[in-house]
């Protein structure tokens, strides 16, 4: 393999001017692309997904942990993962503690369409405690 | 908000005080000010960070009582510190700057790390307007569990149940935004960030610095530049993410602990802040632990292979003093909290054998890792190599080139530990690669630059060099120029004298 692009002498102000070019390029082409992003609302962006779930917390039991449910059919997968929305979610909550499947009498069920309600909650008639208007809805199993 | 100030204020100040405390013969000048400063800031948030876990686990959640205790006690160190300050300038000697005077091309060099500096700092805060809660890991274990210690009041132990994973993860990060939050008396999302920023560019500094006294100051902001340059890092600190600090306190054990075999004189206390700033290392993610071992067990190798071994009880003695009050906190942290790793939990002998002698997992790693260090680098990945081939190597009597070899096996130890907790891990060999190799690459990062920057010769060498063989003398207008140094450059292979055994430059 030919070493002909490789340099022969040692020239520390190529070096400089290279490191130096480059760092700043780099930082200027990253701080454009961040600042650049700022303004685009995203409703699956964290903050937004968590401040929808901040009214809940003074709902949630204090001793014992609540379910968390989502709603697949209605759920977009490909903009927030299901794991990210259940420690999201956790997150927004704390210290009340949410779960997944852990039999709980109190679940938290989490859709992205405000205006259905989750067959799950139809066919096992749970009570509705609270419905926060944004897709997220609190429930009681009945005992 | 002055409280606010004072609590992150104050343990900095303390911290100061006590690194230069342990680092009192280093001459005093804008580079060891730089470091002196950026140590500091992992010290005292490290330290803070502690003091807030033991009166959680101690006394209860912290309230009032313990907002005085905590200020109060950093600020008599920090009392202390500047006492000594105070008495140690009317003895200490006053230094040179590291040239005589400065070249065009230096004072370019740190115009354009300056203009870096402005940059990265731009770039920082518009992570966080676009992500002020950071991305994963922030929401997912670091500020969650802070935000349930910090909520829970007496149920805190509840962030540490069964519903949780990764319970076993230190808390240096945790505690350190609780500890923050409780002074604001609210959880504002700039805290968290704040101190991720600070830690960003705390490395950054100490990177430049610590370079700056070991090599030159140009080789320090080469250093530096390069580092801000890899914006993933800048991102993950914005994004709050725990690598960054632990990124930091390798680097810093790893210089610590070079700048103690460059010293003539060396001081005790740099080996001992060094096995502090591993103890935090441990205290911020599990990988630190690994630190733990490598660093004492290769600084003995090196030393007996030099011929040295009576020296190695004493030093690791130094050296584990540090380590040991963060080890202590650790111990408790695993003994009273966590539950077990899932890197570890259910493990047969058999299934480790199996994984071992899987010859495609090696492979994988190893793909994985070249493929992220190229992305990582990004551009660097080809302007780098080209700049060290440009710079060429250091000549071996170069100074603050003693125990680089140890620095390096230190750097090969860490990543030959994380290839084969890849190899071994019970979980998806995929899923773990793809969602943890670019962190654990940051981690070492500017270890890996520290490393390269001491090993590659210097600009001002290189143009005396030039010059010596040129025999051309030094003119004022050239850009490509020798520089005088106020140290003459070491022309015979360079001897330190400790305790009766000369030890050669490596």
């Amino acid at each position: 393999m030919s070493t002909m692009w490789l340099p022969r002498r040692r020239s520390p102000s190529a070096a400089i001017a290279l490191i130096g070019g480059c760092a700043v390029l780099s930082l200027y082409l990253f701080e454009r692309s961040a600042w650049l992003e700022c303004g685009t609302h995203d409703r699956y962006a964290p903050e937004q997904f968590v401040a929808r779930f901040e009214p809940l917390l003074p709902l949630l039991p204090k001793d014992e942990p609540a379910d968390y449910l989502f709603d697949q059919r209605h759920a977009n997968i490909e903009r927030l993962h299901p794991g990210a929305r259940l420690l999201l979610a956790r997150y927004a909550v704390a210290p009340r503690q949410l779960t997944e499947n852990a039999g709980s009498h109190w679940v938290v069920v989490d859709s992205d369409r405000p205006d259905v309600v989750p067959d799950a909650a139809l066919s096992a008639r749970w009570i509705l405690l609270a419905d926060l208007r944004n897709g997220v809805r609190l429930y009681r199993k009945e005992r | 908000m002055a409280w606010f100030a004072a609590s992150l204020l104050l343990p900095w100040w303390a911290a100061y005080g006590l690194v230069g405390w342990c680092d009192r013969p280093a001459r005093r000048d804008g580079a060891a000010t730089f470091l002196r400063a950026g140590l500091a800031l992992g010290i005292g948030v490290g330290l803070s960070s502690c003091g807030y876990f033991l009166w959680l686990l101690l006394v209860g959640p912290p309230g009032k009582l313990y907002h005085a205790c905590d200020l109060t006690v950093f600020a008599a160190i920090g009392l202390c510190g500047l006492v000594f300050r105070r008495t140690a300038a009317t003895a200490g000697h006053p230094s040179g700057l590291p040239f005589e005077t400065e070249r065009r091309w230096q004072r370019l060099l740190l115009a354009t790390f300056m203009a870096a500096m402005a940059l990265a700092v731009l770039a920082a805060i518009g992570v966080y307007w676009k992500d002020p809660l950071g991305d994963w890991d922030a929401w997912a274990i670091w500020n969650q569990r802070a935000r349930f210690v910090f909520r829970a009041g007496d149920q805190w132990r509840q962030a540490f149940g069964p519903m949780f994973e990764h319970v076993d993860y230190p808390l240096l990060v945790p505690s350190g935004n609780a500890r923050l939050w409780s002074y604001l008396g609210g959880e504002p999302a700039w805290a968290p960030w704040l101190l991720g920023t600070l830690f960003t560019f705390a490395t950054v500094g100490v990177l430049a610095a610590g370079l700056s006294r070991l090599r030159s100051r140009s080789q320090g902001l080469l250093a530096g530049l390069v580092l801000l340059g890899v914006v993933a890092f800048l991102q993950r600190g914005a994004w709050q993410y725990a690598d960054v600090p632990l990124a930091f306190y390798l680097l810093a054990t790893v210089l610590l602990s070079l700048l103690y075999d460059a010293a003539e004189r060396p001081p005790a206390g740099l080996l001992v802040l060094s096995g502090l700033m591993a103890g935090m290392a441990a205290w911020t993610k599990n990988e630190g632990l690994l630190l733990l071992v490598i660093l004492p067990a290769t600084r003995a190798a090196i030393l007996w292979r030099r011929g040295c071994a009576r020296q190695a009880p004493r030093e690791l003695l130094q050296w584990v003093l540090g380590a040991a009050p963060l080890l202590a906190v650790v111990a408790m942290q695993k003994l009273c909290l966590a539950g077990s790793n899932y890197l570890v939990n259910d493990r047969t002998w058999e299934a480790v054998l199996r994984q071992l002698a899987d010859g495609s997992r090696y492979w994988q790693v190893m793909q994985s890792l070249l493929l992220y260090t190229a992305r990582i680098a990004r551009p660097f990945a080809i302007v780098l190599p080209l700049s060290a081939l440009l710079l060429g190597r250091a000549h071996k009597p170069a100074p603050g080139r003693r125990g680089l070899s140890g620095a390096f096996l230190v750097l090969a130890l860490q990543l030959a530990g994380y290839f084969f907790v890849y190899v071994l891990t019970p979980c998806d060999l995929q899923w773990h690669l793809a969602t943890s190799t670019d962190r654990l690459l940051l981690q070492l990062c500017p270890l890996c630059l520290l490393v390269l920057f001491v090993w590659l010769a210097t600009p001002e060498e290189v143009f005396a060099q030039e010059a010596a063989q040129c025999g051309v003398r030094e003119t004022h207008h050239s850009l490509v120029m020798p520089v005088r140094f106020t140290r003459p450059p070491v022309t015979a292979p360079h001897y330190a004298v400790r305790d009766n055994c000369r030890l050669p430059a490596d």
